[in-house]
């Protein structure tokens, strides 16, 4: 069975805590998972990944975590092909704000740009809710699970 | 500071007990860096300490109390205490419950994380009878702190006016002016304390003049803050004398948010009843301005107060956040800095020469009055079981309320009867 990576983009870690609350629900089913923070390396590795589930905020104007904007870059300078990666997209945001979770959005365009396939619906968790993102991330994985090619 | 620790007999790589740290301040520095350190030392013992009955510091009582979303990061941190074994010890003031030597010689290594608990002064000549007032702790009052100085004065919460003077261009300045002027309406699902807001304003507001030394472009607010203010349904926003954008048109708005960029502020005095703030253009005494106010409100930034900074110090005690930098960053920055301290740290612990503590129990050390994570877990369910129409928790304002929601309920009924 192939591994689920789960790549996340955070500043205040929040995006990390519901990574790991992914990583948690599909081991819970048999699934391997590998987490990392997206970085310049992650993007170079990403052509050769069949499974990803990417997590991430957004910030000041609605952009990409800071630590994000590296593998961001990358993906649109390298323009890697990605017709072979099917993936998963969870959104943090705060509707507080008029960008809320623009960032995912962002990320969900580039990657679908280079090739690569969007299973399930694209999960937004809004922090002003008083919903945990936790509970969000546990059944949103559960719902993708359904969808993930065996 | 360090008589008692012995250095580890020779150097050697066997078995060592897991390394013990103290963390002082469970505010959002203090509990990033904790989260850090369990991630780089798996069996690592962490205790955090702080001097009131709840946890989270400025997560609790700095963040504005509509921005619930923001607050939500701590989320993280109870699955820190809740999950991972790290410790919980409230109401518990270093130097005053636990004297220092006590503690840095019982613990490989002590983080002090008490960021800035004082509104930095304007510095500038102010007459006795002024009403300054400091953002933070206004904020700390409308967050419910018990501590906040606001809440302690002889004449009690002071009324600010009608019309106020915010100094300073940073976020803390656009949520004052913003918890000050939504309507209930706009403040549904906050948990302000709303008799300390009534108190503040009984009459509501009608002018608030935002004074900025820098020009517009440098001012350190973020525009998704100016244009959530803007949002605000009374209030007109202008910078220098023009509307921020479409929405602040001033037909049908009732309050008026005038900013005014590079001003520095000269003097404080008094006319009549009232506060004059007086500023000029870029240091220029030529070009003076004056603003004849209820109440002006400082927001400048922070200081160091605590007595720790001082007395501590020692190869094995590090600083984070607030009390290293002293600034108070946003989240994303502390974290940063939390990352950076924690790698600091573990690097002293992996040392085969550092000191060792003699002692192997720690428990006898906490006063008997602490809280514990689940004591504030029963604060926190408390406080939302009680919250008001509209609110999303009513928070407990002084230290005995907190106190007495921390016991069990056992317990508390053994103290009723």
């Amino acid at each position: 069975m192939s591994t689920i990576h789960i790549l996340f983009g955070t500043e205040s870690g929040n995006a990390e805590m519901v990574a790991d609350d992914i990583a948690a629900a599909l081991q819970g089913r048999g699934f391997e998972t590998e987490i990392a923070e997206l970085s310049e390396d992650v993007a170079a590795d990403l052509a050769d990944m069949e499974l990803a589930v990417f997590v991430t905020s957004t910030y000041g104007e609605g952009d990409l975590p800071e630590s994000a904007a590296p593998f961001y870059e990358t993906l649109l300078a390298e323009r890697p092909d990605l017709s072979g990666l099917s993936f998963g997209a969870f959104g943090l945001g705060d509707s507080v704000y008029e960008t809320f979770n623009n960032g995912i959005d962002t990320l969900r365009g580039a990657l679908s740009g280079l090739g690569a396939r969007q299973i399930g619906e694209t999960a937004k968790h809004d922090a002003a809710s008083g919903d945990l993102a936790s509970n969000l991330a546990s059944s949103w994985a559960a719902t993708l699970l359904d969808l993930v090619p065996a | 500071m360090t008589p008692t620790r012995l250095p580890t007999a020779p150097p050697q790589t066997g078995f060592r007990r897991p390394p013990r740290v103290a963390i002082i301040g469970a505010g959002p520095s203090g509990c990033f860096t904790a989260q850090a350190l369990r991630k780089r030392i798996a069996n690592i013992q962490i205790t955090v300490f702080d001097a009131l009955p709840t946890p989270y510091g400025l997560i609790r009582h700095g963040i504005a109390p509509d921005h619930q979303g923001a607050k939500a990061v701590q989320r993280q941190f109870d699955r820190l205490f809740a999950r991972d074994g790290v410790r919980f010890v409230g109401n518990t003031l270093i130097p005053g419950d636990l004297p220092c030597a006590q503690l840095t010689e019982a613990f490989d290594a002590v983080v002090l994380a008490t960021g800035l608990a004082r509104d930095r002064g304007l510095g500038v000549a102010q007459d006795e009878q002024a009403r300054v007032i400091g953002a933070g702790a206004l904020l700390r009052l409308l967050n419910s702190d018990p501590d906040s100085p606001l809440r302690h004065t002889a004449e009690g919460v002071p009324e600010l006016g009608r019309e106020i003077a915010i100094v300073g261009t940073g976020n803390v300045a656009v949520d004052v002016a913003r918890l000050l002027t939504k309507s209930a309406a706009e403040l549904a699902s906050s948990d302000i304390d709303d008799h300390a807001l009534h108190a503040l304003i009984p009459h509501g507001i009608a002018t608030i003049h935002v004074i900025g030394r820098s020009d517009r472009e440098s001012a350190k607010w973020e525009h998704s803050m100016l244009k959530e203010l803007a949002s605000v349904q009374s209030v007109a926003l202008r910078f220098d004398g023009e509307p921020f954008d479409a929405a602040s048109n001033p037909a049908g708005k009732s309050i008026r948010i005038d900013v005014r960029f590079r001003q520095t502020t000269q003097s404080i005095t008094t006319m009549r009843d009232k506060t004059l703030l007086t500023t000029c253009e870029e240091g220029d005494p030529s070009k003076p301005s004056q603003f004849l106010v209820d109440a002006v409100i400082s927001a400048i930034g922070f200081q160091d107060d605590s007595p720790l900074s001082h007395e501590l110090d020692a190869p094995h005690i590090f600083r984070v956040g607030g009390c290293a930098s002293g600034r108070l960053g946003n989240l994303a920055e502390n974290r940063k800095l939390a990352a950076a301290a924690a790698q600091t740290i573990a690097e002293y612990l992996a040392r085969d020469d550092r000191a060792v503590p003699v002692d192997d129990d720690i428990d006898h050390l906490f006063p008997a009055r602490h809280v514990t994570f689940d004591g504030w877990r029963r604060i926190e369910e408390a406080e939302t079981l009680r919250a008001r129409p509209q609110r999303c928790r009513t928070k407990f304002t002084t230290r005995d309320e907190l106190l007495a929601a921390a016991q069990p309920v056992t317990d508390r009924l053994a103290i009723n009867a």
